[in-house]
């Protein structure tokens, strides 16, 4: 049987299969939205830290036998979320010294609570299911995947809603707030944002590679678009393609599912690093 | 507690708790009152898995991350799968309950990360005794038989029954 038709067949006979493309395609969309967001804010590495506040958030969720681990995952994410991107500017931890102080933090507390109240004897295979999202994506649910569509639909809203604020509040924070866009109150909203899409893409790549889905998909686009808008798209594209690629041939080749769709991502960065390298455009 | 430490690092429950949806075990649970081993046998229902036509459910066909996905459904949607034919390739798993006495038997899939694993246990029908009848620990094995779900400390396992055992 060829790939394809075992594609198809896979399709047609394991709904765990679709759930995954669905939910993977969603996440992958969302983080691509505001990867461009992050990245021009100069927080590139703020994914990376709320995964980890996510995991820590996840260990205490485990640690307490909650059913619906989201209870204590998506509000204490948000709030971390607030806190550095609101406070970065204005305390005496810069921006980039808290993320890595909450980065750290969490993750030290998450694995400390993870080992003294396991709550099942495979600490390992906890551990590395949720740095590395493993399978998971494979073991949706439909009540997952309906979760996942829900916040994905918050998400877009949010986005396509307040876009031209969210620009001005990209690009300059400073004219936006003069100009009477109530910028922190737009920060705000990135933050609640950034921290949905962190907690939904931990079943995608899991903690560790979530920066790599938020970051890449907007670097690519950069290397050969300059508006905002055009590179929004573009990253929304690469990004939808890269996580579907990653997909597919994780399940048809059986390597892990996160670290090929970020494989994929590094592909598609040094491609179009190389052809804006030849066409003479940008290069940082 | 006898089972929280069968197969050690990755058996069958363990693992229900080990990786992906983490509610599995929890949910299972809540649906089985009874403490003591009781073996389900429901009709069977109609699988969206794989059927080769001499088995119901063949996982042999599928790699390690299509296996371990379809394992998990298994164990997520017991009722689907009960009174199903299934074959699928592991890795042979043993474990003697040291208060009871009871021996279990499993054969282990890995996921593709290879940090999460998953068991089916099995019972023989033809006269066999360990260990002389059966190979050694992480050995690869194929084995066949029909699905069914018993009931232990409020948790609900897996199991093929009349399984045959094939050391690859």
């Amino acid at each position: 049987m060829n790939n394809l038709a075992k594609l198809a067949d896979y399709f047609a006979t394991y709904p765990f299969v679709r759930y995954a493309f669905v939910v993977g395609l969603l996440i992958a969309l969302c983080a691509s939205l505001l990867g461009v967001t992050l990245v021009l804010k100069r927080f590139s590495f703020i994914g990376d830290g709320l995964s980890h506040v996510a995991f820590g958030a996840m260990a205490v969720a485990a640690v307490t036998g909650l059913t619906n681990k989201m209870i204590i995952v998506l509000p204490v994410t948000v709030l971390s979320a607030i806190l550095l991107l609101r406070t970065g500017q204005n305390t005496k931890i810069k921006g980039d010294a808290a993320v890595a102080m909450i980065s750290v933090g969490a993750l030290a507390v998450g694995y400390m609570l993870m080992n003294v109240f396991p709550s099942s004897s495979n600490i390992t295979g906890d551990v590395c299911s949720t740095l590395f999202g493993s399978t998971s994506i494979l073991t949706l649910r439909k009540s997952d995947v309906a979760l996942c569509v829900v916040m994905a639909v918050i998400v877009l809203l949010m986005f396509l809603l307040f876009y031209h604020k969210i620009f001005a509040v990209t690009f300059d924070e400073s004219f936006a707030q003069a100009s009477g866009i109530n910028a922190n109150g737009y920060n705000l909203l990135i933050a609640v944002i950034t921290s949905m899409i962190i907690v939904l893409a931990m079943n995608l790549v899991g903690s560790l590679l979530i920066s790599a889905l938020i970051i890449f998909p907007a670097l690519s686009a950069m290397r050969l678009f300059r508006s905002f808008r055009s590179v929004i798209i573009c990253s929304a594209v690469i990004s939808v393609i890269c996580a579907g690629a990653g997909i597919i041939l994780s399940i048809l080749f059986s390597t892990p599912v996160g670290s090929t769709i970020v494989v994929s991502d590094m592909a598609v960065f040094f491609l179009f690093s190389l052809i804006a390298r030849c066409k003479g455009g940008r290069h940082a | 507690m006898k089972k929280t430490y069968f197969f050690a690092a990755a058996a069958a429950f363990l693992l229900l708790t080990a990786c992906g949806n983490t509610q599995t075990v929890d949910q299972l649970s809540a649906q089985n009152g009874d403490s003591a081993a009781q073996v389900q046998a429901d009709a069977p229902a109609s699988g969206e898995a794989v059927s080769n036509g001499e088995y119901d459910v063949d996982l042999t066909q599928l790699n390690s991350n299509m296996i371990y996905a379809q394992v998990y459904d298994m164990l997520e949607n017991t009722e689907k799968y009960t009174g199903q034919t299934v074959r699928v390739q592991g890795t042979f798993n043993y474990y003697q309950d040291p208060t009871s006495k009871r021996e279990y038997f499993a054969a282990l899939v890995s996921d593709a990360t290879a940090c999460c694993a998953q068991g089916i246990e099995f019972v023989r029908k033809d006269e066999a005794h360990y260990p002389e009848d059966y190979p050694e620990q992480g050995t690869p094995i194929e084995i066949s038989g029909t699905f069914y779900t018993y009931t232990e400390e409020n948790q609900v396992f897996i199991e093929l029954h009349d399984a045959t055992m094939t050391v690859l």
